[in-house]
């Protein structure tokens, strides 16, 4: 299988705080890459870098370099790599207009404007993200009225209705209840057919879940990266195994 | 004892504050009773007769409505473009900083300094000469700060995932401020607008020097000209007239009307703020 | 899909007009200073500096002019200090029973009130000084005219209070609670604990905000001038009129030649009303940082 974003040697700083040191991680295509880790050990850091979403902090500064498809995303403009990239948020973030606007918005943007096309693109965003039962009587509605689980769904629609190759995930179920939490993560094995995941979290029992491989990241530091099952069974580094133990118990 | 002595100040600080609110409504009503019966319909619609003792405002209606109107028009895009510039674009620096603070300074100068650069820059430098654009031009610069100051601090009250969501998707700066931020925004920006107007309505110094007259019948759209002013026209029938008792209703009525749209401009201003702070 | 943005040049545009109106704005800054400085200048060199220093102005004088500026500044201090004198403890008062005393729905209601208070353009106060408090001032103290600089200090305190007031309640507000409970629970009463130990969090902010009234005052002109009665001569008590500096620009300017020294001479009272402005904003922009660090 083919590497499809890869990081080479990135060390991250934020004015003068080194928060990412030489890391070198390689995602492979169609799979789902699970990134854990204690809290403030640069995982969300390493996910925004991979969408120069990094780059809206004034301080930022990044050595090393990241490829998509083998070309440095630092030599392309960013509007394209985003939208080759997409990303859903720890917090469901929809937009203040109507279900279908939302959905639609990353499409519009790209200059879509003939209506049967944009109802087609929605139409199956919403399929894929297993929202379109819920809400296809009411795509006219406002997005603020569907429940939080059901917005999170919709923020995923909105991500890869622009049809991205990689879709970065940021914890896109703290902050749902179990049930929502459960039909993102079966939502997640479906949408790896299609797209490269990446999938920041820290809980480690949806990693083990829905995960093809697992990065673990420690202070800054990549410490071990392998397939899924080898990093919770057999991890070779003993920070890891201290951090997969603990929290399993 | 101790709290008889407290509740003493209670009611001491009590009759502060409500005297302010008290006072307001006395200046309404004072201002009312004392145009004694001149206020009407045909009062804002009549030009002022017989050296002022009769007829009514409409010249210095016409032209303080009018002369906020150029106000506005020059200084709300300049004022919300720069306000755009420091919130989303300008790069933390000293320079920038500088800028900053010096603008927030600005605020403070007082507004018959404005007057006097006016004078000297637009009236006699740019040769404008005394008129309607000048003193349009002279209450513009007073407003920047304002209008630049409530616009940046209403961008930095967008919520940053909202932002963030329209910029993972490929949206530009321009598509940002377009779909997400104008939308959080535009109250903040509405009421500074308003206050920018509701002072261009009510100053006196810095159009005094700059294009204002006393007597000027015939209204003109044509901003070269000089003007009357509503703010101008009380003050002087209150200071230079002769027949002072007899036009005393008249500088009261016109008090009146200066009031109710300088108030209901802050008001607006006011409930727009108010909005931002629902959603917070 | 297109490999490029559809609003690309629109961009351009917004990141352009945005830069632009940031730089003519900053331009602004740079010539008002100019501006003045000029014409302040030539005075500087046209007039001896000791001539300023008199208490005689009389600039279309028989015998040759003098410029004592020395009245407009004693005029201007005068009443500004009245001014402070009367809405400071007024405003503390009033802000102190806003944040301590009232439920938040009646203060909502009740805050507007002050915002139009702020609003009332200086000509209307200046009405209301001429028509109504000056007569009172003349009944109480047996003047023959109320136009005084009494007159003018409480027009102005008037004026620069619901600014204060306002200014001091937020910062009372934004005292995290515990303290006042903290207080309470020691037995204070609600006054107590507001004066005591409340205080003590919103003095930066009590500082800057009589410096930002003390620069409002002293920066007011038609209210002013339509109060103080406008004689150039150093009041020796506040009822006696006056002159303050931004009367005389007012009341003189529109009859100067352009260019002359009288109005070079203008333009230097100008300046230094724009020295005095700058200063305040600068000494009460110290403090407010501080305000930041101690709550923290």
């Amino acid at each position: 299988m083919a590497i499809k974003i890869e990081a080479r040697d990135v060390s991250v700083y934020f004015g003068s705080t080194q928060i990412l040191h030489n890391v070198n991680l390689g995602i492979e295509e169609k799979s789902v890459t699970a990134i854990i880790g204690p809290s403030g050990c640069g995982k969300t850091t390493f996910l925004r870098t991979l969408n120069r979403l990094n780059d809206l902090s004034p301080d930022f500064r990044l050595e090393g370099e990241i490829l998509l498809d083998g070309e440095n995303i630092y030599h392309m403009d960013p509007i394209v790599l985003r939208r080759r990239v997409g990303m859903v948020f720890q917090k469901p973030n929809p937009f203040p207009m109507s279900i279908f606007d939302n959905v639609a918005y990353g499409l519009r943007l790209q200059g879509i404007k003939d209506k049967h096309l944009l109802q087609e693109k929605v139409k199956s965003a919403l399929i894929a993200a297993g929202l379109w039962e819920e809400v296809q009587n009411r795509l006219s509605s406002n997005a603020f009225d569907l429940s939080g689980g059901q917005q999170q769904r919709l923020c995923i629609a909105r991500a890869i209705a622009v049809d991205p190759e990689v879709l970065l995930m940021d914890e896109p179920t703290s902050a749902l209840d179990p049930a929502a939490t459960s039909r993102v993560e079966e939502l997640i094995l479906e949408l790896k057919k299609s797209y490269t995941i990446v999938l920041v979290t820290h809980n480690m029992y949806q990693a083990a879940r829905v995960s093809d491989f697992t990065a673990f990241f420690l202070s800054g530091y990549l410490v071990e990266f392998n397939k899924t099952d080898v990093i919770f069974t057999n991890p070779r580094d003993e920070r890891t195994q201290r951090y997969v133990t603990g929290k399993f118990g | 004892m101790r709290k008889a002595f407290d509740s003493i100040w209670v009611l001491l600080s009590a009759i502060a504050y409500f005297s302010a609110v008290v006072f307001v409504i006395w200046v309404a009503i004072h201002l009312y009773a004392l145009s004694r019966g001149k206020l009407s319909l045909a009062f804002l619609f009549t030009n002022p007769s017989s050296g002022m003792t009769a007829g009514g405002v409409f010249a210095p209606l016409f032209g303080s409505i009018y002369l906020a109107l150029w106000v506005l028009i020059i200084s709300a895009p300049i004022g919300v473009l720069a306000g755009v510039y420091f919130a989303e674009f300008a790069p933390d620096n000293t320079l920038t900083r500088l800028l900053r603070s010096s603008i927030r300074t600005l605020s403070g100068v007082p507004a018959i300094v404005y007057g006097l650069f006016g004078l000297a820059f637009f009236v006699r430098f740019m040769n404008l000469g005394l008129s309607l654009l000048a003193s349009a031009l002279t209450l513009s610069v007073m407003n920047l700060p304002v209008i630049i100051t409530t616009t940046e601090e209403a961008l930095r009250l967008v919520p940053n995932a909202q932002k963030e969501a329209a910029i993972a998707l490929g949206a530009n700066s321009w598509e940002v401020w377009r779909d997400v931020s104008f939308k959080y925004a535009s109250s903040g920006i509405v009421s500074g607008l308003f206050l920018a107007l509701s002072r261009a309505l009510g100053e006196t110094a810095p159009i005094l020097l700059t294009g204002v007259v006393f007597y000027q019948p015939t209204v003109t759209l044509d901003p070269t000209k000089t003007f009357m002013a509503l703010p101008y026209h009380i003050f002087i029938l209150s200071t230079q007239h002769s027949k002072f008792t007899e036009v005393l209703p008249i500088a009261a009525a016109s008090g009146f009307v200066l009031l109710l749209m300088v108030l209901f401009a802050r008001i607006l201003a006011y409930m727009y703020n108010r909005r931002i702070q629902r959603w917070l | 899909m297109r490999n490029y943005s559809t609003n690309s040049s629109a961009e351009r545009i917004f990141r352009l007009a945005s830069t632009a109106a940031a730089v003519l704005a900053s331009l602004g800054v740079v010539l008002i200073v100019s501006f003045m400085c000029v014409p302040a200048f030539k005075a500087l060199s046209q007039v001896p500096f000791a001539a300023f220093l008199s208490t005689k102005w009389n600039p279309k004088g028989y015998s040759g002019s003098t410029w004592g500026i020395l009245p407009f500044i004693a005029g201007s201090l005068w009443t500004t200090v009245i001014a402070l004198i009367i809405s400071v403890p007024l405003s503390f008062l009033a802000a102190v029973f806003s944040s301590q005393f009232m439920t938040e729905s009646i203060r909502s209601a009740t805050d507007l009130f002050f915002s139009v208070l702020a609003g009332i353009p200086s000509v209307i106060m200046g009405f209301l000084a001429l028509t109504t408090i000056a007569p009172l001032i003349a009944k109480v103290f047996h003047l023959s005219s109320g136009l005084t600089i009494l007159n003018g200090g409480i027009t102005l305190a008037i004026m620069v209070l619901p600014t204060m007031v306002s200014v001091l309640s937020d910062a009372f507000q934004k005292i995290p609670v515990i303290y006042k409970e903290g207080a309470l629970a020691l037995g204070a009463s609600k006054w107590q604990a507001a004066v005591e130990v409340l205080f003590q969090f919103v003095k930066p902010a009590f500082i800057s905000s009589v410096l930002l009234s003390f620069g409002r005052a002293i920066g007011e002109t038609m209210a002013v001038i339509m109060a103080v009665g406008n004689v150039a001569m150093i009041p020796k008590t506040p009822l006696q009129p006056g002159e303050t500096m931004t009367g005389v620009l007012a009341i003189e300017m529109p009859e100067t030649i352009a260019g002359s020294v009288h109005y070079n001479v203008l333009f230097l009272i100008g300046f230094l009303l724009l020295l005095i402005a700058l200063l305040v904003n600068y000494l009460s922009g110290l403090i407010t940082p501080k305000v930041r660090v101690k709550t923290q």
